[in-house]
């Protein structure tokens, strides 16, 4: 069988600055910045999911199946909020407040009883939150129909920024920028704040926590709630990116958590990592081996899990 | 106890009303209605699209009072679901338990292939009035499979000959979905236009759900002219959007498969998809009598424009009902109604003349269309038509079915790097 996608042999431009020495070096650097970029934005994407997957799924313990499911309705709300208003930020700001208040309402409702560690409960969780999954694409068929949308963006997010002899579409910079406010500012929350505190020793240990006068109940609400809150803000980010579509929640999901279980539950930093990871990977594993990019994207997940089981950052 | 006897007593007279309605109802009609099964995706993926086929099916057939050449039309609606396995289950069931004496709809390539099999096996009819799939119709044909649709390599060849002759195009890349329809689409553009001179030097398979079209379009050539598009539906909208933020990219001419810019797509491709060319069996500018009641109809009723959705299947049910007033409405002789569904010949059907080849596939005009404003929106504007295309464009049938069906490997990519 021929290679189906060669690395295409590029002639020097005019005016193009090569650093290295070699003949093909200008087309090979051009190659691996642009591959490397993509992946990179890619991954901040796929931060914005799995940085609320992470906390929650770390700090109760919840599989959440629903998870991309916020993330197609933020994009939905993201999108009618948009073209009433007309902007995009406000977009995103509805977006997030509307899925937060969802989440506010499903982890007491449907989660709460079955939380914790006894066995059976995280299949109880995944059947339930399949089940919201389920409920919550059908509902989206009814209200908006099975027609895929696009979120426009701003103008100076469209086209391609130029820098030296490399272009750079404008909305994976956006992406990138964006992901890493968002990380700075729930690891401040996180790590820095007395509330953030309280999260972390629910995280490590939820009945300790309890004896020390921490409303875990309370903080298990919020942070399912603010999970729910990043998703959604991804949502619109990422619609505006590749469009809504019904189907693109279960699309995305398992990513997610394959950068949640490579990053390690719970562990922020790891979220972030792991997404840089799988963001690179899938790009050069598509890029340079096609029929392989599956295999590119879970074989290291496998080797990493095989020496280190509680992930990169997760603690044991 | 009051309350039981009460029960009961309704039950009784319900099942008692029911018998003394039904008696006469089939005494009336000696045969009953003639049963047609239509299997469309009515959850997941394909949801929309089948929604528009039922939504053509039935305003055509409300046009005709359900009635023809005397008898009652029933048709029994199934969800196609959003894959192979779901439609054969329904295929199966609509056969032995329903007793239709035909199966209509089914929108996947998959679903069809998969089917066409049941149909075969079970001896029962099938037409399909939209989904593609090259060999249904070719190297494994039969008598009990018609279709009025497009095939993948339908929309190939067009586009390579617009191409080659008329874009002045002699390098390109392709890029599909990897799977039947992807191949079957590049393939007979890379066929047309290589036998007219032209290079294809890359061919790209995207896997299924492809996220992020970055690093595939980072890899293209830069020196191509164009680029042949099989990528549809919401991964269409990702990869012409990514194209279009692509730097070195942005510039190229775009010829794509018919379903890449369907209406359904085009207030979500925005700007994205000015300028794009297509080859398709249908536009809903296109500019006759009936093409235009279709559209009247479609935003009374629907709220909406004509696609390729509505339009396939109104056709298709037109084309059912025609061949059953051919054999004056006796479905019950199966091998006459074989015949007929293959013999009805359109010479104005919302989109130009239709007639079928001794395959069961049709012979059919085919609209280069462009992407352009109009008004508030977008639209598919006719820039070419060809006429009379068959689904082995020039070439001699007997020659075409004796090379290999187009498939990820074949034509062989001759001039790829």
């Amino acid at each position: 069988m021929p290679p189906l996608l060669q690395k295409p042999k590029r002639h020097k431009a005019e005016g193009e600055v090569c650093q290295a020495v070699g003949t093909q070096c200008e087309d090979d650097m051009n190659f691996w910045v642009s591959q490397l970029f993509n992946g990179i934005s890619y991954g901040a994407l796929l931060f914005l999911l799995a940085g609320g997957l992470t906390l929650i799924f770390g700090a109760m313990n919840i599989v959440n199946v629903a998870h991309g499911s916020f993330y197609l309705i933020g994009g939905y709300i993201g999108f009618e909020v948009i073209r009433l208003t007309g902007n995009f930020y406000v977009g995103i700001l509805a977006a997030g407040i509307f899925v937060g208040i969802l989440g506010l309402f499903i982890e007491p409702v449907f989660l709460r009883k079955m939380e914790g560690k006894e066995p059976g409960n995280d299949l109880k969780q995944m059947l339930v939150t399949m089940g919201i999954a389920v409920l919550i694409q059908d509902s989206c068929l009814l209200i908006w129909g099975g027609d895929p949308y696009m979120i426009q963006t701003p103008g100076y997010l469209k086209g391609a920024a130029q820098i030296g002899p490399f272009f750079f579409p404008r909305i994976r910079l956006f992406i990138i920028a964006y992901a890493m406010l968002i990380f700075l500012c729930v690891w401040w929350f996180y790590g820095r704040t007395s509330i953030g505190a309280k999260l972390r020793a629910t995280v490590d240990n939820d009945e300790m926590a309890s004896g020390l006068g921490i409303n875990v109940d309370r903080i298990r609400r919020g942070v399912f709630a603010l999970g729910a809150v990043l998703c959604g803000f991804g949502g619109v980010i990422g619609c505006s990116f590749m469009g809504i579509a019904l189907g693109i929640e279960f699309e995305i999901l398992p990513l997610a958590f394959v950068i949640v279980i490579l990053g390690g539950t719970g562990s922020l930093t790891g979220a972030l990592v792991g997404s840089f990871l799988v963001g690179i990977t899938d790009n050069l594993g598509k890029a340079l081996f096609p029929e392989l990019s599956y295999f590119t994207l879970f074989a290291p997940l496998a080797i990493i899990l095989a020496f280190k089981p509680t992930g990169l950052f997760g603690r044991g | 106890m009051a309350k039981r006897v009460s029960f009961v007593g309704i039950t009784v007279f319900v099942f008692c009303f029911a018998l003394v309605i039904h008696i006469p109802a089939s005494g009336a009609a000696e045969k009953g209605p003639i049963k047609i099964g239509f299997i469309a995706p009515q959850t997941g993926n394909f949801a929309q699209f089948g929604l528009d086929m039922i939504s053509g099916a039935k305003m055509f057939l409300e046009t005709k009072n359900y009635t023809v050449a005397g008898r009652k039309v029933e048709v029994i609606w199934e969800d196609e679901g959003a894959g192979p396995d779901t439609a054969v289950t329904k295929a199966r069931k609509l056969i032995k338990n329903d007793k239709v004496h035909l199966v209509a709809g089914i929108f996947m390539t998959s679903a069809a292939y998969a089917v066409a099999a049941v149909c075969m096996e079970l001896k029962t009819p099938l037409f399909l009035p939209i989904s593609g799939g090259d060999d249904l119709t070719q190297r494994q044909s039969s008598p009990y499979i018609n279709r009025l649709s497009v095939s993948g390599c339908d929309w190939g060849h067009v586009a390579g000959d617009y191409a080659y002759k008329e874009l002045g195009w002699r390098k390109v890349v392709g890029i599909g979905m990897d799977y039947a329809v992807g191949y079957e689409a590049v393939g007979g553009f890379q066929d047309v236009f290589e036998s007219l001179g032209g290079k294809m030097v890359q061919k790209i398979w995207t896997p299924m759900n492809t996220m992020d079209f970055g690093p595939f379009i980072a890899s293209m050539d830069p020196e191509v002219d164009g680029i042949y598009d099989m990528v549809s539906g919401a991964m269409g909208i990702r990869f012409l959007k990514s194209k279009q933020e692509s730097g070195n990219m942005s510039k190229k001419g775009v010829m794509a498969a018919g379903t890449v810019t369907d209406e359904t797509f085009l207030p979500a491709l925005g700007d994205t998809a000015l300028g794009v060319m297509t080859a398709h069996n249908y536009s809903a500018t296109l500019d006759n009598p009936k093409n235009k009641e279709l559209r009247d109809l479609a935003k009374k009723k629907l709220g909406k424009d004509s696609n390729w959705g509505i339009s396939s299947s109104w056709v298709g049910m037109d084309w059912i009902l025609r061949a059953i007033q051919n054999i004056k409405g006796d479905v019950e002789n199966q091998g006459q109604l074989i015949k007929a569904l293959r013999a009805v010949q359109m010479e104005d059907s919302i989109r130009g003349p239709l007639k079928m080849d001794e395959y069961g596939h049709p012979i059919q005009d085919f609209y280069v269309r462009r992407v352009d404003k109009a008004g508030t929106g977008y639209q598919n504007t006719v820039i070419k038509t060809y006429t009379k295309v068959s689904q082995f464009w020039t070439w001699d049938p007997k020659t075409y079915l004796s090379k290999p069906v187009y498939n990820r490997d074949n034509p062989p990519c001759k001039f790829c790097k």
